[in-house]
């Protein structure tokens, strides 16, 4: 057993869609370093090309379409999770080049690095001695 | 009750609309053999599973697995899962950490009427989907009638 296991967990209806169904907050992992955040977002069951990624007034949302057609010929029989698209948006603190965004989806996990803007490096100041 | 999900040419908002609706309404009530045992709601990582012509198919959401580390076996009448995962770490300040890591073993016991040791397994986008087999005795056979 994991010693930290999450559930899933459902995205709120603060901003509702129009269209209806169940909506879930993929579990993420953010990180800094100087020169960029990273963040991971585990979205099993959707692929490469589901992915919608946008970058708008400081705000970062990721979306995640599943792949339905892999229920195709299957009747459940005994239920533990449901499936549905998954989003979330955060407001990013920092400014982001966004020029030299870089995404990549593996085995379920979205990799997203965002390098910071030249003004939002830390830069070093030095101090003259007179 | 054999109902495909996928029985009519439905868009793919309504496709998966009615999927969550037919896995809310087994969460509730389970199928068959599943009804009657405990197969054991809350454990990790979760698990649904899928009848299908030929077998189930026992699927669970594991996503940033590396196939190597997963281990599938199987023993009487049970499917035993193990594996693990690390943080992505690297160096940097920790803003949140909320994916689930370490090492996880959970086994699922199944009907009679299937065949673990026969099972074959597809990890694709961070869903592990085992197809069970059914024994062949519990095949539908057809059975000749002879006239005398």
């Amino acid at each position: 057993m994991s010693n930290q296991v999450t559930v899933k967990q459902e995205g709120d209806v603060a901003e509702e869609q129009t269209r209806p169904g169940r909506t879930y907050l993929p579990n993420v992992e953010i990180r800094e370093t100087e020169d960029a955040l990273w963040l991971w977002a585990d979205m099993p069951g959707v692929d490469q090309s589901s992915v919608d990624i946008r970058l708008e007034n400081g705000a970062l949302s990721i979306e995640g379409q599943v792949q339905t057609d892999e229920y195709a010929d299957l009747t459940p029989a005994y239920t533990e999770y449901n499936v549905g698209n998954f989003r979330r948006s955060f407001r990013l603190s920092t400014a982001i080049d966004t020029q030299r965004i870089e995404a990549k989806m593996k085995n379920g996990v979205l990799e997203l690095r965002l390098p910071k803007s030249e003004e939002a490096r830390p830069q070093r100041i030095p101090i003259t001695v007179d | 009750m054999a109902r495909s999900v996928l029985a009519s040419n439905l868009d793919p908002f309504a496709h998966l609309l009615r999927l969550q609706k037919e896995l809310q309404r087994t969460v509730q009530q389970p199928l068959g053999w599943f009804a009657s045992s405990v197969v054991g709601q809350g454990a990790f990582p979760p698990v649904n599973i899928f009848k299908r012509d030929d077998g189930y198919v026992v699927r669970m959401e594991v996503p940033g697995l590396s196939s190597e580390d997963l281990s599938i076996e199987s023993q009487g009448q049970s499917l035993k899962f193990s594996s693990k995962r690390s943080s992505e770490g690297g160096p940097g300040a920790v803003h949140r950490n909320e994916r689930w890591q370490g090492e996880f073993s959970r086994s699922i016991e199944l009907p009679r009427e299937l065949n673990p040791s026969k099972a074959s397994a597809d990890y694709k986008n961070g869903v592990l989907s085992v197809h069970v087999p059914l024994r062949d005795e519990a095949k539908a056979q057809q059975i000749t009638v002879r006239a005398s």
